[in-house]
């Protein structure tokens, strides 16, 4: 069955909600989850589970939901995985924990697209969701709010080294989030009384002793100033060793770094930009395309006039012709699991082969001999192959391959020369991009 | 062109699986011609040869003693060595002279020969006739569920259609409502009217009599043979369970129409005797003598729909290297070998599915192509990891598959990089002594990476490998100017040489897969030589600034350690840190680091999490808990002896673009594997 996951809409943003609970020990799964799924049930509404995946993914339903966690139990956990098939895109997991660890309850859950949540009606059932699961299991810590400001907050580690986040946890208040549920320990670390007063939408007193605090009336609307004032009241009330002006300034900052910018890359590498960009995570991406719309390729030298053109110096011709043609056909087998359109040896093709060289920070990972004897020749031949093709390109051997051109209405291009630029770095694989050279070289075929 | 090689790939495909098991003695191969060979063998693909030989002169057909005939099929440890063994035996006669029920249990086994297939088909019928009379209806159909259970779509539908011509369909089938249920959930009707594409085998094409005239004379040569008792404990554990069942009392309500219950059902029962077999295969113990609960527990992992697509496509190499040691003798020894295959089959699962790339969703619906046609089981058993994915591109039908099938990418299975006769040259570059890159290392890590390779192999036959022998001054087109191909030369001149002395489980890997697999091998050693120095920047800080090292008094950081654990052998890792300082007389602490660069951007976060708990696992089945430690100068350490225990190995991924850029799905994952498996902290650089 297919799912649509938080990944396939890319650069907008999500709601996150985290939550942690104990288990009785003893109980049977089915008795003790049932008000778990109950409560799901009865609240989520247009973002309800439409499939289950245990060993296969199956359709939404208690039976199925049992079935799946029973085929993936283990001796000390079992986990289940509900997705929808439509918008809004739903992805939540389920991870319980058997002795010898505490018994436990795992969840973590992403709907997007958040602004789902700008309905107050909606936002105020997912509260009664969470406030019903955390009467019904004790929590530690639970949490609901924007993916791109969590990573903003950095959570979970939240300026933590790993070893240690992963062995404390939420361990104090790190941060507010638009909703939380703070365990015991936690009401401890601030005094029941003070969390208690907390200035907030709604602060409630759960039977087993946690505390429900929601900043405001709405998840969505976060990033609003009304939204950070509220929220940085709170914070510094239940941190009274935080400064409220420094607190609510960082929270500006965060909103003003995820205000949507509009690319307006330069034509030549356009395509090429939105890619790099689309693999940005969500709450970078605002900075990372106002840096790329402020960034202009350097104008490609790789070239000379037509009357400037070097000779060719090598004895047979087709012998070398057929050795370039032996170099692009290399890049085709380096790359053509990755990039199946590298068969085509296309103009579009040379905008997949920039891309992958970058993703995989090809020039910064290998060895530079590597690079410089294998990569460097094969990418030049691919370039020069698509010149030749597309554009109507004539070569020109040469012995040395950097000499090697190509020969498009007035100019001859250099496209071993080019590639041997690209290699460089990984910036330099987008300062001297294949794509560029192809579309400055199209203006100039005449 | 590409017909003539592909024909030529798959008759030394069929030699090599032959010649994988060591310990034959073939027929001289007449063209690829399936004439029976005297010595044929179906032997175990173990390196320690320890198969049984199929027994002097068989097959006899002229003492008619069926059992002796089926045994040395029992043997085999995988479809593919099932079809094998059958290219050189006369099948047609083989099967003709086999009882009702030993047929049925030939027929479990995989895809029968296409010129036998007919007659086991047809003593498929005799059996299911035969037990309804005999047995009475109830019992009957256990053993019905069985037949059906282990036989293709295509088979069943040849049946159905012989019994609604004769009208048995309604005194048999037609009082098995759970078997029937079974059939209609694969889509299959008891009906009269066969599909359209259906073409009835050669029972009908013969004299046109009735099944049951046909039928009378195997009846009474199976007289003696069909005894209730016997058969029932051949059936695999759950149809036995299912015969208690019906044997007590609550019989007939449980039985009685309309109260079906299929809601536990796996539509895909077809694994279960497939798994019965290969699983026991060579144990020396049938699975009626190992106790149910332990065969239950050793499979509770594998679905059928696992064991299906992974048996099929599981070829040679299904067994781990330690089995050879532990299997043998003894009840205990079949348990042993029974759960060490089963932890080696889901290993294969998770392989194959990553492979598919499409979730459990695809491993089932390979499990239906295969189980849908005959054809379609063999050109799996036969290709392996290759004709499963294009089998699987081109939806089950074979005939676009084959084509495909050299394009697939294809999964190694197992191969053992024997000790290195020459010094491979272009590894020299590889060589980073600082950081523990020595040759021997190098050459041992690229050994393991061989070893875990994806790509297309040339079959393990001498004759093969000397026609295909690479020349050092004349690479193929797409090698020229590679630096690798003299690194490529040497490595296939090595392996045919190993193939020579029979040590070989695997023929070389082909040019393109072999660049590739150095391509990732060489981005593997560049992270982790990253990484060593890192860890050594690390260790030189004082104790409370160190990041990874701070349990560590005084650590000391070994890179490349030999270490050796019952079951995985000699395996190097990556970083072993040990306490150097002073102690108070307790043991010292050691642990472990395993590099990883995977790419896995792009996943989601459930995939994500099952792949850090596969990696998890293997590290510390590797290099956790209870290690022995090799290397001499380490020795002066540990005055209690070489075994310590680990009580953490650290896990690290080559992080930046190759990660999801979820940070913090990333990190929940990291979390959830961490206490999965215990032991391991899996970490993102």
């Amino acid at each position: 069955m297919k799912v649509l996951g938080p990944g396939d809409v890319k650069g907008e943003d999500s709601l996150r909600l985290t939550f942690e609970g104990a288990l009785e020990p003893q109980a049977a799964l089915e008795t003790v989850l049932a008000p778990f799924f109950q409560a799901l049930e009865d609240h989520a509404g247009d973002w309800m589970p439409e499939v289950v995946s245990g060993r296969r993914r199956v359709k939404y339903s208690r039976a199925n939901l049992w079935k799946a966690l029973e085929e993936r139990r283990d001796e000390r956990s079992t986990d289940a995985w509900l997705y929808r098939t439509r918008r809004p895109t739903l992805e939540m997991s389920l991870h319980v924990w058997f002795p010898p660890l505490p018994p436990a309850l795992d969840v973590m859950t992403t709907v997007q697209p958040l602004t789902l949540f700008a309905e107050e009606e909606r936002s105020r059932q997912l509260v009664e969701m969470v406030r019903t699961w955390a009467s019904c299991y004790p929590v530690t810590h639970a949490a609901a709010h924007s993916v791109a400001d969590r990573a903003l907050a950095g959570a979970p580690d939240f300026g933590r080294d790993a070893r240690t986040a992963r062995r404390d946890g939420f361990d104090r208040i790190y941060e507010v989030f638009w909703l939380n549920v703070f365990g015991p320990k936690l009401v401890e670390t601030v005094g029941r009384e003070r969390m208690l007063s907390t200035p907030a939408h709604r602060v409630e007193e759960l039977p087993n002793g946690s505390v429900l605090l929601v900043t405001w009336p709405t998840a969505a609307d976060f990033a609003s100033d009304e939204a950070r004032r509220a929220q940085a009241r709170a914070h510094v009330h239940l941190r009274p060793d935080l400064d409220f002006d420094t607190v609510l300034r960082t929270l500006r900052e965060r909103s003003a770094s995820l205000v949507p910018v509009e690319p307006r890359f330069h034509p030549d590498v356009a395509p090429l930009l939105s890619r790099v960009v689309e693999s940005v995570a969500s709450h970078e991406r605002p900075r990372r395309i106002a840096e790329l719309n402020a960034w202009r390729p350097p104008e490609p030298e790789e070239w000379r006039p037509a009357t400037a053109v070097l000779p060719s110096d090598v004895g047979n011709a087709k012998r070398a012709l057929e050795q370039y043609s032996l170099y692009a056909e290399q890049l085709v087998a380096l790359l053509h699991t990755k990039v199946p359109s590298v068969f085509e040896a296309t103009p579009e093709s040379l905008g997949d082969v920039d891309y992958q060289f970058w993703h995989e920070d090809f020039p910064r990972v290998f060895e530079r001999q590597l690079i410089d004897e294998h990569a460097v020749p094969s990418t030049g031949a691919y370039l020069g192959q698509v010149l030749v093709r597309h554009l109507g390109g004539t070569w020109i051997p040469r012995q040395k391959l950097d000499e090697a051109q190509v020969l498009v209405g007035n100019r001859v291009w250099f496209p071993f020369a080019r590639a041997r630029h690209y290699m460089r770095s990984c910036q330099s694989l987008l300062d001297f991009s294949l794509t560029q050279l192809y579309r400055v070289a199209q203006r100039h075929r005449g | 062109m590409r017909t003539q090689a592909l024909a030529h790939g798959w008759v030394a495909l069929l030699a090599a699986v032959l010649l994988s098991t060591g310990c034959v003695t073939l027929a001289p191969r007449r063209g690829g011609s399936t004439e029976a060979g005297p010595n044929a063998l179906c032997a175990e693909p173990a390196p320690s040869c320890e198969g049984r030989a199929v027994p002097p002169g068989w097959p006899d057909f002229s003492s008619s003693d069926s059992e002796a005939l089926l045994a040395p099929f029992l043997t085999c440890t995988s479809p593919a060595e099932y079809v094998a063994l059958q290219e050189h035996v006369d099948m047609p006669r083989l099967v003709q002279s086999l009882t009702d029920w030993d047929a049925v249990r030939l027929g479990s086994l995989g895809p029968v020969r296409e010129d036998a297939a007919g007659l086991l088909n047809r003593k498929r019928l005799s059996f299911l006739l035969h037990a309804t009379d005999t047995y009475g209806v109830a019992p009957a159909e256990v053993f019905v569920r069985y037949l059906f259970d282990s036989a293709h779509d295509d088979e069943l539908r040849e049946l159905l259609f012989w019994l609604a011509r004769d009208k048995r369909l309604d005194t048999t089938l037609g009082l098995m409502p759970r078997a029937q249920a079974e059939l209609e959930a694969r889509g299959l009707k008891l009906s009269a009217r066969p599909d359209r594409d259906f073409q009835p085998g050669d029972l009908l094409r013969g004299a046109g009599r009735a099944v049951t005239d046909l039928l009378t004379h195997e009846q009474e040569k199976n007289a003696w043979y069909t005894h209730y008792s016997r058969q029932r404990v051949q059936l695999p554990p759950s149809y036995q369970k299912d015969l208690d069942e019906v044997e007590r009392e609550g019989a007939k309500q449980h039985y009685s129409a309309g109260n079906v219950v299929l809601g536990s059902v796996d539509h895909l029962t077809f694994g279960v005797p497939l798994g019965f077999y290969y699983l026991v295969a060579g144990t020396g113990h049938g699975l009626h003598s190992l106790s149910r609960g332990e065969y239950e527990q050793a499979v509770r992992q594998l679905t059928p729909l696992a064991l299906v697509a992974t048996l099929y496509v599981g070829g040679k190499g299904m067994r781990p290297l330690h089995e050879a040691r532990r299997g043998g003798a003894g009840l205990q020894g079949g348990l042993e070998t029974l759960r060490a295959r089963a932890g080696a089959l889901a290993e294969k699962t998770r392989e194959l599915q990553a492979r598919l790339g499409t979730g459990v969703e695809g491993l089932r619906e390979l499990g239906r192509y295969i189980q849908a046609r005959r054809e379609a089981g063999r050109f799996v058993a036969v290709g392996g990891m290759d004709a499963a994915l294009a089998l699987y591109e081109a939806r089950g039908d074979v005939a676009r598959a084959r084509p495909l099938m050299s394009r697939a990418r294809s999964g190694a299975t197992g191969s053992s990089p024997g000790k290195s006769a020459e010094r491979q040259g272009a590894l020299v570059s590889l060589v980073d002594k600082e950081v523990g890159h020595t040759l021997d290392v190098v050459e041992a890590k690229l050994a393991a990476a061989e070893l875990e390779a994806t790509g297309p192999r040339l079959p393990k036959d001498v004759g093969v490998l000397e026609k295909h022998r690479p020349s050092l001054d004349v690479p193929p087109s797409e090698a020229q100017g590679n630096p690798r191909w003299r690194e490529y030369v040497d490595y296939y001149e090595k392996r045919l040489g190993e193939v020579k002395k029979g040590e070989a489980t695997e023929g070389p890997l082909k040019w393109e897969p072999y660049e590739r697999m150095r391509a990732w091998f060489a981005r593997g050693l560049a992270f982790e030589r990253d990484r060593v120095k890192l860890l050594r920047e690390d260790a030189a800080k004082p104790r409370a600034q160190r990041s990874f090292l701070g349990d560590f008094d005084s650590p000391r950081i070994e890179i490349q350690v030999g270490v050796r654990k019952p079951g995985t052998g000699l395996r190097y890792a990556d970083v072993l840190v040990i306490e150097e300082g002073g102690l108070g007389g307790g043991p010292r602490r050691v642990e472990t680091f395993s590099f990883k660069s995977r790419d896995f951007s792009g996943l989601d976060r459930e995939t994500l999490t099952a792949r850090m708990k596969v990696d998890a696992s293997e590290a510390l089945r590797n290099y956790g808990e209870t290690l022995d430690i090799r290397r001499d100068s380490l020795q002066s350490l540990l005055p209690g002896g070489s075994e310590v225990q680990v009580p953490r190995v650290r896990l690290i991924y080559e992080g930046g673009k190759l990660m999801p850029t979820d940070v913090d799905a990333s990190k929940a994952a990291a979390l959830a594997t961490e206490k999965a498996v215990p032991g391991v902290e899996v970490l993102f650089q």
